[in-house]
């Protein structure tokens, strides 16, 4: 139909550079960038996350919107993507950020949309990623106290230890209902 | 008698919901009280989550479609429509001119089935009983037409990838058009008897005002966002399917009260049906399915897809390893988002005024928790 | 014919004590205790025709259908839904004030109840001629005020916030309209000159329609006033925010099953009625018939009243499922703000009219 719907049908799985603008603009802030189906993406680190949306956020015609926020497991390392709107327009860049498994810690970006209270939360329950200043970093979907983080990769339903926190009754029933006495016991008496 | 400052009243801490009957499913407000004042309300969501997210990543690319029905239930054709829109982005497949016609009389006819449940309930919340039956009363029309084209009232599966599962049925078109004669009169009927209700009007008139700079740090969109004042609507923003080539208003209003986002979805359902006689006359004869391979298997890549779901911005970002099964699926759900910026509404707000707001927002429970 | 019968029995037990040589005290005595089964069976009756004539207008209303399978029409639904809430397990909540839970839908029912007393059914007087009315006027209002407590009981009994919250909204609305509705009443005493009921229902009879209070000019206000005043005593949409159900799940009955339960609606249908009596006594003739005196139809007053009573409560049902509810706070300056200033002006227009028409 539309011009822009035809490029994006035909672009999908090849990316192609960066245009110049966006290159320019946080071109010494990220780790790398593309633009695929018209969209562009920036690859940044941790460290350059805020200066980023900062940057991004200053530009005369700015990306001032954050939309969404999510996580994506990619097995070694985990990246949360950040989608930010041009005002209220068509156009959108993702940024994305990529967190080594063993320390995935990014600083929160709620000081600059309220929007992004309940998105970390869920991130952080569901990929175990810390945001660092978060003021509330409970579990939103999940139950309190549920262990694992369900949209990684590896995550393994454990039957003996589903949806609750260690439960006594669960890890141990013996102890706690009484049960049958134990064998030395049962020889002492 | 003279005014004890040390002499506080006691706070009461009240839980609202997951069981209430205004909260549109199970969600639970934790309410702090002076009276009948509220001074803090903390939504506590999650009584619903299903796993949306982790089932795509089991399931292929067929077999999750249904799945996107009962994510948000009252308007199922619209999140097909997300779904079916980011997969055959990522194969590369356009559906044909027909079913890409069809596919926006199902989201538009969907809109208006959405926007009459919340309308009733609205009216429900104030306590006038009867407009949603009234509402009910018609929407049954286009469950009816629905259920005709998809064999299902409310999780249609209608929309495959690369078309659709059968073409309209006879009488469809006919059926449709004397619902869109009939439907403004009725709209009328409503508008008198509950908008202009005086009564209605002093419980929503300045009541849960939302700014517009809340509005965007919140990310709200949709007819909640449109009636603080912002014309953002993604049918205009960044058209998709023929959406650029039909007219139709984007209602706004700038008051950011109950009452605002109440006439946006009302003004909205007389736009769908004006989108709706356009799609009628210009409904293109000709094929509704492209061929697709019987294993879907796209290339490796990425794609974030927007659409104007009835209740805002229902994004779909989805990414292909190059196998049978998404390997990362997220929905960006609109009542979520929408939802957060609850307790900013409703500072100030009296207990009465909780339910009105929350019934302004239109959430649905199923877009909350995923 | 109500007091025919009243009086056939009257003679009948005299004539069989006397027969027995038993003190005819007890005459009287027993003329009471049939008199208050019969009130009671008349409130029951009325409780359950009313909640199933309002299910099928509000069915009417909504263009639906309301009841339909118990019975022809489904005109025995109510009453099976009695019976099933008689069966139904009665639960006291933990914490919950046993007695208070227990005496809440008690007195809600009873005081709703002693109102009836005092009603003039037809010419000659109240049922049974157990109450002399000459201050029935004072006498209703002061059982319609007391009906808060069972409410509050109800409410603080139950041990729930909800409750707690629907019972002190029911306290500060009945309390706080009582004011308007006693003014509105007071201008029909001043008109009548009389606090007896019998005597404001004698002084409409002679034209029949005619000279019913209600074409009366200077009290078409206190008809407004009363009307919503009242609609408000006995918690009706648009004032209904004691049992608010979208906003407080069911208010003060929140935790109410069974029986409990029951007596609470069924009160609640009751004093709804009563409303609709009271209405008609006081501006549509009561018992006389709207063709003049005597009735050229020979129709018995007792019917006329129950006719004019269900005309008001069908208008009442009308407002309940078309209107939205009042807010708390808009409930009160509506009251204070409004009703108040508008019922001392309708009590000065009746002065007037009193001393000079």
């Amino acid at each position: 139909m539309s011009e822009g719907q035809e490029q994006q049908i035909a672009s999908v799985s090849s990316p192609e550079p960066l245009s110049a603008e966006l290159q320019e603009i946080a071109g010494d802030l990220t780790t790398g960038g593309c633009v695929r189906a018209g969209r562009p993406e920036l690859l940044t680190t941790p460290e350059n996350l805020l200066p980023l949306l900062n940057r991004l956020h200053e530009l005369p015609e700015p990306y001032s919107r954050l939309t969404d926020l999510c996580g994506v497991d990619w097995g070694d390392r985990v990246q949360v993507v950040y989608a930010l709107c041009r005002g209220y327009g068509a156009e959108m860049v993702l940024v994305k950020v990529d967190l080594p498994r063993a320390q995935a810690e990014v600083p929160t970006v709620t000081g600059l949309w309220q929007l992004a209270f309940w998105p970390e939360r869920e991130v952080a329950e569901m990929f175990g990623v810390t945001f660092v200043g978060h003021p509330n970093c409970e579990h939103l979907l999940l139950p309190e106290g549920f262990v694992g983080y369900p949209l990684l990769k590896d995550y393994e339903y454990d039957r003996s230890n589903p949806l609750l926190s260690p439960d006594p009754l669960r890890e141990d029933p013996d102890a706690v209902l009484g049960g049958p006495p134990s064998e030395d016991e049962t020889g002492a008496s | 008698m003279t005014w004890d400052p040390t002499c506080v009243t006691e706070e009461l801490v009240v839980n609202m919901g997951p069981q209430h009957p205004s909260t549109h499913g199970v969600l639970r407000l934790i309410l702090r009280l002076d009276g009948e004042r509220v001074l803090e309300v903390r939504p506590d969501i999650g009584f619903l989550h299903s796993s949306l997210e982790k089932i795509a990543e089991r399931l292929d690319y067929r077999q999750y479609l249904p799945y996107t029905d009962r994510y948000d239930y009252l308007c199922a054709m619209a999140n097909e429509l997300a779904y079916v829109r980011a997969v055959e982005s990522l194969l590369g497949v356009e559906p044909t001119p027909r079913c890409q016609w069809i596919r926006v009389m199902m989201a538009e006819m969907n809109r208006i089935a959405s926007h009459l449940v919340y309308y009733g309930a609205l009216g429900m919340d104030t306590g006038a009983t009867t407009v949603f039956l009234y509402c009910f009363r018609e929407r049954e029309r286009i469950l009816q037409l629905f259920e005709d084209a998809s064999g299902q009232r409310l999780l249609y599966h209608y929309f495959r990838i690369g078309g659709l599962r059968n073409d309209l049925p006879p009488g469809f078109c006919e059926g449709l058009r004397s619902f869109l004669d009939e439907f403004p009169r009725r709209v009328a009927e409503y508008d008198a008897l509950l908008t202009r209700n005086r009564i209605f009007r002093s419980r929503t008139e300045g009541v849960g005002y939302l700014s517009p700079e809340a509005a965007l740090s919140y990310g709200v969109t949709g007819p909640t966002l449109r009636g603080s004042g912002v014309s953002y609507d993604l049918r205009r923003a960044a058209p998709y399917y023929v959406y650029p080539e039909l007219e139709f208003d984007v209602p706004t209003r700038p008051e950011g009260d109950v009452m605002a986002r109440h006439l946006v979805r009302q003004e909205e359902m007389l736009q769908s049906v004006h989108l709706l006689h356009q799609c009628l006359d210009r409904l293109p004869p000709g094929e509704i399915n492209v061929k697709v391979p019987r294993k879907l298997k796209p290339d490796p890549g990425e794609i974030y897809v927007r659409i104007e779901s009835p209740r805002g911005e229902l994004g779909v970002y989805l990414i292909s390893d190059g196998s049978e099964k998404p390997y990362r699926l997220h929905w960006r759900a609109p009542s979520f988002h929408n939802l957060q910026a609850y307790p900013e509404m409703c500072q100030g707000a009296y207990v009465a005024d909780l339910v009105a707001i929350l019934g302004s927002l239109d959430i649905i429970l199923g877009d909350v928790d995923r | 014919m109500l007091s025919f019968i009243a009086n056939w029995l009257r003679d009948l037990l005299t004539a069989w004590f006397q027969a027995w040589h038993v003190p005819l005290v007890f005459v009287d005595i027993l003329a009471w205790i049939v008199g208050g089964v019969a009130i009671l069976i008349l409130v029951m009756v009325v409780a359950l025709v009313f909640i199933y004539l309002e299910r099928k207008i509000s069915g009417y209303i909504q263009s639906r259908l309301g009841p339909e399978r118990v019975g022809p029409w489904g005109i025995f639904q109510t009453a099976m839904d009695a019976l099933k809430l008689l069966q139904k397990e009665d639960i006291v909540p933990a914490g919950a004030d046993k007695i208070l839970h227990t005496l809440g839908p008690i007195a809600f029912f009873v005081v709703g109840l002693l109102g009836y007393l005092v009603i003039p059914w037809e010419e000659g007087g109240t049922i049974a001629r157990m109450v002399d009315a000459h201050v029935g006027v004072l006498y209703v209002l002061a059982f319609g005020s007391l009906s808060v407590i069972g409410i509050l009981m109800g409410g603080w009994g139950s041990n729930n916030k909800w409750s707690l919250l629907g019972a002190l909204r029911g306290a500060a609305q009945m309390i706080s309209y009582e004011v308007p509705m006693l003014l509105a009443v007071v201008c029909v005493v001043l008109l009548a000159g009389s606090l007896s009921l019998s005597t404001i229902v004698d002084q409409q009879k002679t034209l029949g329609l005619l000279s019913w209070n209600l074409w009366r000019p200077w009290l078409w206000l206190p008809v407004i006033l009363y009307l919503i005043a009242a609609t408000a005593e006995v918690n009706r949409t648009p004032f209904d925010l004691p049992e608010a159900e979208s906003e407080l799940v069911a208010g003060y009955h929140t935790e109410y099953s069974g029986m409990k339960f029951a007596f609470f609606f069924l009160a609640e249908y009751g004093n709804f009625f009563l409303v609709g009596l009271i209405f008609s006594v006081l501006f549509l003739g009561g018992w006389s018939s709207p063709f003049g005196y005597p009735d050229p139809l020979r129709i018995p007053g007792v019917i006329w009243l129950l006719g004019k009573a269900t005309v008001t409560v069908f208008f009442l049902m009308w407002v309940r499922w078309t209107l939205p509810r009042l807010r708390v706070d808009q409930l009160m300056s509506l009251c204070w703000k409004v009703l108040l200033p508008v019922g001392f002006l309708s009590l000065l227009i009746a002065g007037t009219a009193a001393l000079y028409v």
